[in-house]
């Protein structure tokens, strides 16, 4: 466990010094100090506007940083030859990933937790309202969105090269559920053909397995709720705060949990498994 | 009474046993290691010579697990190569490596010093000795970023030996360093050797390994050709040359008729003998004869000579052995 928690230590020790976290966070910070200067909506709709804009890009720069992180990890590892050192200690190839993997999530947390406090004192500073349950909920359920996105950036890492790795990382976080309805509306396609001709069942079979291997990520996100789950309206006694949405039921929660843990297995296990025989 | 160890009785460290390894699959498959074999016991200082693409650095690298053998076995404390066990007394120099640019001296010896279950407290002594002893005392807060080529040289070495191990495994021993880096690297295996660790490099710096040496094993095209104590290599050829002065009216053919002197100055010649019965009696001739001696040496041969005529005649080409001299 040492050995994992040194690695991982590295890793964020990297991270905050190479400073291109802030870059993510400032360029993140100054669009949505741009939201909060935008007053024509009114109240209602500015409070709307400013939720909506700064969570998608508290949620899509994290993402971002944690894809980098992660597909840069291993090749830059074995670019510049740091691995060898490394590898030399008594430390087992999966102590050494499981350390590069805590590393890039405690750095992505690290990036996240100064957008969620950005995001509060703003919250704060406009007095805007915000339900707490729905967005603590939102929180957890986005940090299980980048384990998920983190491990298969891992993983491609090892399959392709930097570049390849960060852009289907990136494509399958931002467009997964895009994806998805393609591929079911092109499964449907080959299923129709499968009644014709037995042959194409691979085909059918691949797609299915496609659709399977590619996380559902918008699962995970909250941010809609979150954003509509108050909203002021005209009652009897004058305008007032309703609520829309209540939390999240636990099982729900619980579910998803169960299903990003799956995917993170797979993908570390993958990874894992091309990386345990790889020559260095 | 305990029998004194010698390298033949003093366990085996690292054992390598027809080592094969292919890089590439198929038509592209290069054998890189063919049959390697060879032994390193406790105690020994061993250097691994070979021309470049010989199959040093990955024979190496099979050592340390970085790479998989196709066939043949290579066991380290008689622990299969590349297991953690087998890694927990070995301290490894790779010939070319960055350390993490963003971290300071002091974190990345903390980094491996625990990989390598060091505890804080001791670590916190022993970091700042340890950069000390290879050159870079007062560095601990600066950022590799900022370290030379040669620092980071340094650095590898203090990161090597930082848990004190007991076999010592260099890919390209002074790779880098400047004659002060390699002198006091040098001073620093000595030290280690003195205190009985097992040091095993490959080098390209063949009187380096001369001066480091109790073995060495020559690599040519993924076998070990030869294997040698250095002392044995080194042994002195019978030839031997004199440079001496004569008093005024002496000739130097008069001291010996089958030997010939070429002169040097006015009353200073130079003979080259072979043969130590010669050698004596041409020394005690002009000892008789009042010369002045001004040079008496025998010739050696050299490592680097040695292993330049091994590898030409196992190329096929013309080579001798040429003689080096050594006072």
């Amino acid at each position: 466990m040492r050995s994992i928690w040194l690695i991982a230590k590295s890793v964020l020790i990297e991270a905050i010094r190479r400073k291109e976290i802030y870059v993510i966070v400032l360029v993140a910070v100054s669009v949505i100090l741009l939201t909060g200067m935008v007053k024509f909506f009114g109240y209602q709709g500015m409070s709307k506007f400013y939720r909506e804009i700064s969570l998608k890009i508290m949620n899509l720069a994290t993402a971002l940083a944690v894809v980098v992180l992660a597909a840069r990890q291993l090749p830059r590892e074995f670019e510049n030859r740091t691995i060898y050192p490394l590898l030399a200690k008594p430390v087992g190839r999966l102590p050494f990933l499981a350390g590069k993997f805590l590393g890039v999530m405690l750095a992505g947390l690290f990036c996240y937790s100064m957008f969620v406090i950005l995001f509060l004192a703003g919250m704060w500073h406009l007095e805007i309202s915000l339900s707490w349950v729905l967005f603590l909920e939102g929180v957890y359920l986005q940090v299980l969105a980048l384990l998920v996105i983190a491990s298969l950036s891992f993983m491609l890492s090892l399959l392709f090269n930097i570049d390849a790795a960060i852009t289907v990382s990136v494509l399958i976080f931002a467009l997964g559920g895009t994806v998805s309805s393609a591929i079911d509306y092109i499964h449907d396609h080959v299923k129709d053909f499968g009644r014709v001709t037995e042959t194409l069942s691979i085909g059918d079979l691949f797609m299915r397995a496609l659709n399977f291997g590619i996380p559902q990520l918008s699962l995970f996100d909250l941010s809609g709720k979150v954003v509509h789950a108050t909203d002021i309206s005209n009652t009897a006694s004058g305008l007032a705060e309703i609520t829309r949405w209540q939390g999240v039921e636990p099982w729900v929660l619980g579910a998803l949990t169960l299903y990003s843990g799956a995917f993170v297995l797979l993908y570390l296990g993958l990874a894992h498994l091309m990386f345990m025989r790889r020559p260095l | 009474m305990s029998e004194p160890k010698t390298a033949s009785n003093t366990p085996v460290v690292l054992s390598v046993h027809d080592l094969v390894v292919d890089y590439g699959r198929g038509a592209r498959k290069t054998r890189a290691v063919d049959g390697m074999a060879f032994e390193v016991r406790e105690g020994e200082c061993v250097g691994f010579v070979g021309p470049n693409g010989a199959g040093k650095s990955t024979t190496i690298k099979a050592i340390m697990g970085f790479l998989f053998p196709t066939s043949g076995t290579v066991t380290v404390f008689g622990e299969a190569a590349g297991t953690v066990a087998s890694r927990e007394r070995i301290g490894y120099l790779p010939e070319v490596a960055l350390y993490y640019p963003f971290m300071k001296a002091r974190e990345l010896l903390e980094l491996y010093g625990g990989l390598h279950k060091m505890g804080r407290a001791s670590l916190a002594t022993r970091i700042p000795e340890l950069l000390a002893e290879v050159g870079l005392g007062g560095k601990e807060e600066v950022l590799l970023r900022n370290f030379s080529k040669g620092m980071q040289q340094r650095l590898g070495i203090a990161q090597a030996i930082i848990s004190d191990p007991e076999l010592l495994i260099f890919d390209e021993l002074s790779s880098g360093l400047d004659p002060i880096g390699r002198y006091d690297l040098r001073q620093v295996l000595l030290k280690l050797k003195a205190k009985g660790r097992t040091i095993f490099f490959s080098s390209h710096e063949l009187t380096e390994v001369e001066d480091l040496c109790d073995r060495v094993l020559i690599v040519h095209k993924g076998r070990c050709i030869e294997e040698k104590e250095i002392g044995e290599l080194l042994h002195p050829l019978n030839r031997f040359t004199i440079r001496f002065s004569l008093p005024s009216g002496r000739a130097p053919e008069d001291l010996a008729e089958t030997t010939a002197f070429t002169q040097e100055g006015d009353s200073r010649f130079r003979c080259e003998i072979v043969g130590a019965e010669e050698y004596a009696t041409i020394l005690k001739n002009l000892t008789t004869a009042g010369a002045t001696i001004h040079e008496a040496r025998s010739e050696q041969v050299s490592l680097e000579k040695y292993f330049m005529n091994l590898i030409q005649s196992r190329d096929g080409a013309t080579g001798h052995i040429a003689a080096h001299s050594e006072s």
